[in-house]
């Protein structure tokens, strides 16, 4: 595998397969190959997720698997969480900020000299 | 020393739980446990728990015996609790949030663990000896894959990152 998959992402699909493992779905991998199966989703993830943050994103795939193993028929392929992984959580808005007294008098005159230029 | 419930959020000092005759037996069942025992019956005694009301350390004490009972084969029952509890959420997600009232469920999935546990993935590999086959029947292929797992994230949490 060409990148580093960081420690906390592979455990976090180590812990998605243990919970699909137990399922004992059609094509469920042999005992032996599983800590390879969860090094190739985790570098599937990797590929295609793009920048992970843990406080970010550990939730959201457990959420992934848990979805996941809830819907899943039978072993599923890497790409199958995508369908089941929530957003990221959004920061929450700012208010806007206050207009200062110096804004809102130029907000005036602007308003002043449009209406003046409509008038003339 | 204060300890906080992850659950409720309770806060409480150690000491007080140590008190608790109960809870000290409870803690010394689990700790004589292997950890791929003891997380599914600790989850397995999470079922039990009204959505209202705690559950009382006794009562835990009382489950956690019967469960122990059920089956002398710890892995064949750490595979057993796992099932159960994974079927059971999976029943709560869709709105069934009854508490547990008895072992039939966790009875049924022990009862069906011998024909089924280790030969969906052993059966998978023909190429297999007949001595790993008679080793990988006795121990389930399914809590063999389990506790690879959970000895890869182990190892993956205490490492920076893995190649």
């Amino acid at each position: 595998m060409s990148e580093s998959v960081p420690g906390w992402l592979l455990a976090e699909v180590a812990g998605g397969i243990q919970r699909l493992l137990v399922l004992r779905l059609d094509g469920c991998p042999p005992a032996d190959a599983v800590e390879a199966m969860a090094l190739a989703w985790a570098d599937a993830l990797l590929v295609r997720g793009g920048a992970w943050d843990e406080a970010l994103d550990a939730p959201r795939i457990r959420a992934a698997f848990r979805s996941l193993a809830a819907h899943v028929q039978r072993w599923p392929a890497p790409a199958d969480i995508w369908a089941h992984l929530p957003e990221r959580p959004r920061q929450p808005k700012l208010p806007p900020p206050p207009m200062s007294a110096a804004q809102r008098a130029l907000a005036l005159d602007m308003l002043r000299q449009l209406r003046e230029k409509l008038l003339s | 020393m204060r300890l906080r419930c992850p659950v409720c959020h309770a806060e409480a000092a150690l000491e007080a739980w140590a008190e608790d005759e109960a809870a000290r037996e409870m803690m010394a069942i689990l700790s004589a446990l292997d950890a791929t025992l003891g997380r599914p019956l600790v989850a397995y005694l999470g079922l039990w728990r009204s959505a209202s009301r705690a559950l009382a350390w006794e009562r835990a004490v009382r489950i956690a015996r019967e469960v122990l009972a059920l089956e002398a084969d710890a892995q064949r029952l750490a595979a057993a609790l796992s099932q159960t509890v994974e079927q059971l959420r999976v029943k709560r997600d869709a709105g069934d949030v009854r508490p547990l009232t008895g072992h039939n469920y966790l009875k049924r999935v022990l009862e069906g663990m011998p024909q089924t546990a280790g030969a969906l993935c052993v059966d998978a590999q023909p190429q297999r000896s007949a001595a790993t086959r008679v080793q990988a029947k006795a121990h389930s292929a399914t809590v063999d894959g389990v506790m690879r797992l959970e000895a890869l994230k182990r190892r993956a949490r205490g490492e920076a990152g893995h190649e």
